[in-house]
């Protein structure tokens, strides 16, 4: 029974993935679909990011509670972003320092 | 990307307007190998989590078998790991099955943002394209075709390159951390989920083009976190769909004219 709900979980994520590429005709989406679709990357991105960092566990060392190494890679990660937006190395491998540099330091 | 900087000698890359000139379109060689240097940052924040995902699984009780056609068929890791919770503490099936719709509810946006670049292609290719587009391939697949969205080119072979290269991690990682949850299953309080984050983090941020499009990712990202209470991710879902809602009406505006001759 596992195996059949694995099968169909399977299949409605591919459903949602072609609807576009075939079944559906682009020519149906809707002006108002359509001009809203350059913004659903930064939506959905941002809409996973903002509430993972936020809420990440707290550290149990001496700084204030909602300094966690979570927050400081993500704001590095913004802060090289915003300089240097199609870096994608230099905001990944900054983020990431900053965060293993802050959960040594707490 | 870095490899497009690293290689001015190659016309075309860069510019639509250069892609006009049949001539300069990129071969399907460079294709490739540009898909393959740029999947390396979306397979490096792939792997952390599909060891998570395949740690998680064992620790839950599922086999080896039925972790590694959740990932092999699904191939989403939010998805996989609400999924995993679900499965493991015996939910009904409907509401598995209709929980994961929800989450990868934002997929459709995907595939509509992407149709016009595709269409052209045979249902074969289209079917695969669109089986392996997750977050990040799919973030890799608009960047390539904003770049160059012209139909004679080879730009599926980049995402197919980009798009096999993660899949074949995401198994690996899977079973790995089937393999060794155990001992895996501490790498949650180490952190390296981390590596998603700033994964996403790097992609967003080429996102960002315009004020709107900061405007409306911080929307997003509050929505999300004021309804990150809402069972099985469905905020996420929620807060997507309201912020794009506010990008549709928004864009209306600053276009105004443009939007009323009938379409």
């Amino acid at each position: 029974m596992t195996l059949v709900t694995i099968a169909l979980m399977g299949a409605v994520t591919f459903a949602v993935r072609i609807a576009f590429f075939g079944p559906l005709k682009p020519s149906s989406i809707s002006p108002r679909i359509e001009q809203a679709l350059p913004y659903v990357m930064p939506a959905v991105l941002m809409a996973i990011i903002v509430p993972s960092v936020l809420l990440a566990p707290k550290t149990g060392g001496d700084g204030p509670s909602w300094l966690t190494p979570y927050l400081v890679g993500a704001l590095v990660g913004f802060a090289v972003g915003a300089v240097r937006r199609d870096s994608f190395f230099l905001v990944f491998a900054s983020s990431v320092a900053a965060f293993a540099l802050t959960g040594l330091a707490l | 990307m870095t490899a497009l900087r690293r290689k001015p000698a190659a016309p075309g890359t860069a510019s639509p307007a250069a892609t006009a000139s049949a001539p300069a379109r990129p071969s399907r060689a460079l294709e490739i190998r540009r898909g393959s240097v740029t999947s390396v940052p979306i397979v490096v924040g792939a792997v952390p989590f599909g060891l998570l995902v395949g740690a998680v699984a064992e620790q839950s009780g599922l086999s080896l078998p039925e972790t590694m056609l959740l990932s092999a068929l699904v191939n989403a890791g939010s998805a996989q790991m609400v999924g995993i919770g679900m499965l493991a503490s015996g939910a009904a099936w409907p509401l598995v099955v209709l929980t994961t719709l929800v989450i990868n509810a934002r997929h459709v946006f995907y595939s509509a943002s992407l149709s016009p670049y595709v269409k052209h292609l045979s249902p074969g290719w289209r079917s695969a394209l669109a089986f392996g587009m997750t977050d990040a391939v799919y973030a890799l697949a608009a960047k390539r075709y904003r770049e160059d969205p012209d139909p004679r080119g080879f730009q599926h072979w980049n995402v197919m390159t980009a798009s096999v290269a993660v899949y074949v991690a995401w198994l690996a990682a899977t079973l790995v951390g089937w393999i060794y949850g155990k001992d895996l299953s501490r790498i949650d309080g180490l952190g390296l989920d981390f590596a998603i984050y700033a994964t996403y983090i790097g992609l967003v941020v080429s996102c960002f083009t315009s004020v709107r499009a900061v405007a409306i990712g911080l929307l997003a990202g509050a929505l999300s976190l004021a309804l990150h209470q809402l069972p099985y991710q469905s905020g996420l879902f929620a807060a997507t769909m309201a912020a794009a809602v506010v990008a549709s009406l928004w864009e209306g505006r600053v276009r105004g004219r443009d939007l009323d001759p009938p379409s």
